[in-house]
């Protein structure tokens, strides 16, 4: 491979996108209503193994026993275990539309039952790096009940709390 | 000790001259390009390949059931074969298929093709939006509901990572940047690979935030290229080559359904259970010291790092500390990435296949400026992608 | 019943967004058997077709390599503007993309000079005498834009 010869190049330019409807399912349905209609957070303990699953599932990851019904409630506080902040323009995959920026994404590990709780990924109100934790105290900040639709997004973001 | 019902060997590799873009060839041409170098290299024509198995991501690259239009130029004209799609795995996957109907009989000489043919960049507003869709293509991988509303691609996975490890292990990010030098340097004597710039601590430590923690450079970059390899049964690689390189082992393991459960702590089960899995069925106690090179499929110099830890190739919080010391360096104690990594040159589709290629070339001796100076019976090829699969494949010199 | 009952009540809930979101605007370079191809087209309204001399086969469109020995093909050959048909459809459904309100006809072309078929698009014709075997001709669009396009379509003899 000596000179690199620049060869004319034809190309065809076409984009690739098509929107698509995804049903929640029987379990994540049951959840993603309790937070429309009563903010609240409904997971689901293993009768097996007691791993608490935050989305509900069918079937544990663990052991594979039918989880049945025993709903668990999580949240709203929770623990902040790690956080990032996006700096580079980022595509919204409900609309298609680029986003500039977007608050800090963080794990927040929700309050459950005995010590235990159930993690998800979701935004932090708080902007500032310096005052954002390992270990801080946060709550989950809820759309008003008219606009929530049944989806992840009711939650608008955790806010940090004091306790 | 024999683990497949017929030994099977690497008799052939190739790879395709690697950059951002290759405005010079479409897909199949592409595909092409890498074949034709591995037949050459097998001293084989397409009339003894039995069967031509496909790595590919269709929905990345705009051409549903690609194998279709790949057929005539991939030598598959009328021959049996299977498509695979694991993610970024899937280089990996696919020569794990090949091994597979070697070994059970199915077919004697077996072609892997992996091929890449992105976008390709425009301009720098272009390359940001590039970026941003590149990334958002990848999250379609990601549950629609639950993950991928937040997700911005892989790269939030090894910002995550990356904070995690920080948070708790005492790494230093001069530890990180000098893993990336390495990285650069062992590229910079890799005719194939992409990047081959001869950067500095500083330049690493001075590369923007992409996402917070994560600094640009500490990421791969997005490579148009494509690897092929050939695999044959112990009765015909005897006849091929006089240099077989023998597949030990291969090993599959798969992670969770939502990405979030992974992520705190940030939770590489599935590195470790095929890792552990390949160190237990080859009685492997030490693979520090029983392993000659290792090709690690490095999305990102973090996952390089942490991934030793999850491998058992060290122990936990110890890998920044064996990095730092310059032990995993082309001439050190234990050389990671001789190639450069998927950080220097990452194709996607055919990146698994290159750290196998990479692997067998070292066990082989044929590895050129980047052999390592030491001698090389074992090797360990890595792959990762898609929802946390990881791939192994253990290559030796001697006959199992 | 595989879910417990009391699930059964529960609204299904959907959400809709991008299924998948294209890597990039792709650009599906044509490589550089293509880049001469459309070149030709675009610029001397001229046909190539490319042949393999082990097997004697001129392939129209041109490829790479021989589908049968693999070889790597060079040879290039112009071949005809005219040609046979050898099957056609007739597209009477209204979609996305057409390049004619339909009804209209689309056939498989063999150009005199090679040894596979074109499929484009046949104008200038009633579709009543369309016929398998009918000679057909190329015609040009006035403005070419290196693409399979600038064959406007094939008219009947």
């Amino acid at each position: 491979m000596t000179e690199k010869k620049q060869p004319e190049v034809l190309p065809i330019v076409a984009g690739v996108d098509f929107r698509f409807k995804y049903p929640a399912g029987v379990y994540m349905s049951k959840c993603l209503h309790e937070l429309k209609e009563n903010a609240k957070f409904i997971g689901i303990q293993c009768p097996k193994c007691k791993a608490i699953w935050w989305p509900p599932q069918v079937v544990c990851s663990y052991c594979h026993a039918e989880t049945g019904t025993n709903w668990v409630e999580l949240g709203p506080r929770g623990a902040v275990v790690n956080w990032v902040v996006v700096h580079i323009p980022s595509i919204d995959p409900r609309t298609g539309e680029l986003k500039a920026t977007q608050p800090p994404a963080a794990v927040i590990r929700l309050d459950g039952p005995e010590g235990s709780g159930a993690n998800w990924l979701h935004f932090l109100e708080e902007t500032d790096l310096e005052k954002i934790k390992k270990g801080m105290r946060v709550e989950a900040v809820f759309k008003p009940k008219e606009e929530r639709e049944g989806q992840a997004s009711d939650v608008l973001f955790f806010r940090t709390v004091e306790e | 000790m024999a683990r497949f019902g017929r030994r099977v060997a690497v008799v052939g590799v190739g790879l395709s001259d690697c950059d951002r873009s290759r405005p010079d060839v479409n897909k199949v041409e592409l595909a092409n390009e890498s074949i034709r170098r591995c037949l050459d290299d097998a001293q084989l024509s397409m009339q003894d390949i039995d069967e031509v198995v496909v790595a590919d991501i269709d929905s990345l690259f705009g051409v549903g059931q690609s194998q279709m239009w790949l057929t005539d130029d991939i030598a598959c004209y009328l021959k049996p074969g299977v498509k695979v799609e694991t993610g970024g795995s899937v280089g990996g996957s696919a020569c794990h298929s090949a091994v597979h109907h070697v070994a059970a009989g199915a077919s004697d000489v077996v072609l892997v093709t992996a091929t890449s043919k992105g976008g390709g960049a425009r301009g720098p507003v272009e390359r940001f939006g590039g970026g941003a869709r590149a990334q958002a293509a990848m999250t379609a991988g990601f549950h629609p509901i639950w993950d991928r509303w937040v997700f911005v691609g892989p790269l939030m996975l090894f910002a995550f990572m990356a904070n995690d490890y920080l948070m708790w292990s005492g790494c230093t990010r001069e530890a990180i940047a000098k893993c990336r030098v390495k990285a650069a340097q062992n590229a910079m004597k890799n005719p194939y690979a992409h990047l081959k710039r001869d950067i500095t601590v500083e330049d690493v430590l001075n590369s923007p935030f992409i996402i917070w923690p994560l600094r640009l450079l500490e990421f791969c970059p997005m490579t148009q290229g494509s690897a092929a390899m050939i695999f044959a049964s112990e009765e015909k690689a005897k006849k091929i080559t006089n240099k077989p390189v023998w597949v030990e082992d291969i090993v599959t393991a798969h992670s969770k359904q939502y990405w979030t459960d992974a992520m705190v702590p940030v939770d590489w089960g599935s590195q470790e259970a095929g890792a552990v899995a390949l160190w237990k069925r080859n009685g492997i106690t030490n693979p520090w010291k029983e392993i000659d090179v290792f090709e690690m499929y490095d999305p990102s110099t973090w996952a390089e790092v942490i991934w030793m830890e999850w491998m058992h190739l060290c122990g936990k919080g110890e890998a920044w500390k064996l990095v730092d010391r310059g032990a995993t360096e082309i001439n050190g104690e234990f050389p990671l990435n001789p190639s450069g990594g998927v950080v220097s040159t990452n194709p996607g589709v055919p990146s698994t296949t290159m750290r196998y290629i990479e692997a067998a070339l070292q066990v082989r001796g044929d590895a050129g400026e980047h052999q390592v100076p030491r001698e090389v019976r074992r090797a360990v090829g890595h792959g990762f992608g898609g929802t946390n699969w990881n791939t192994y494949m253990l290559l030796s010199k001697d006959m199992p | 019943m595989f879910y417990p009952k009391e699930l059964e009540e529960v609204e299904p809930i959907w959400e809709e967004q991008l299924a998948a979101v294209s890597g990039s605007d792709i650009a599906y370079e044509v490589g550089r058997i293509g880049t001469k191809f459309f070149a030709e087209l675009r610029d001397n309204r001229k046909i190539f077709g490319i042949r393999c001399p082990a097997c004697d086969l001129v392939y129209m469109p041109p490829r790479l390599s021989c589908k049968n020995c693999f070889t790597e093909l060079k040879e290039w050959v112009e071949v005809s503007n005219t040609g046979t048909l050898l099957t056609y459809t007739i597209v009477y459904v209204p979609g996305e993309n057409q390049p004619f309100e339909p009804p209209y006809a689309i056939g498989l072309i063999q150009l005199d000079g090679a040894d596979t078929a074109l499929m484009h698009v046949i104008g200038e014709t009633d579709l009543e005498k369309l016929s398998i075997g009918m000679r057909l001709q190329a015609v040009f669009s006035e403005e070419r834009d290196a693409n399979i396009r600038d064959i406007k379509y094939f008219k009947p003899l």
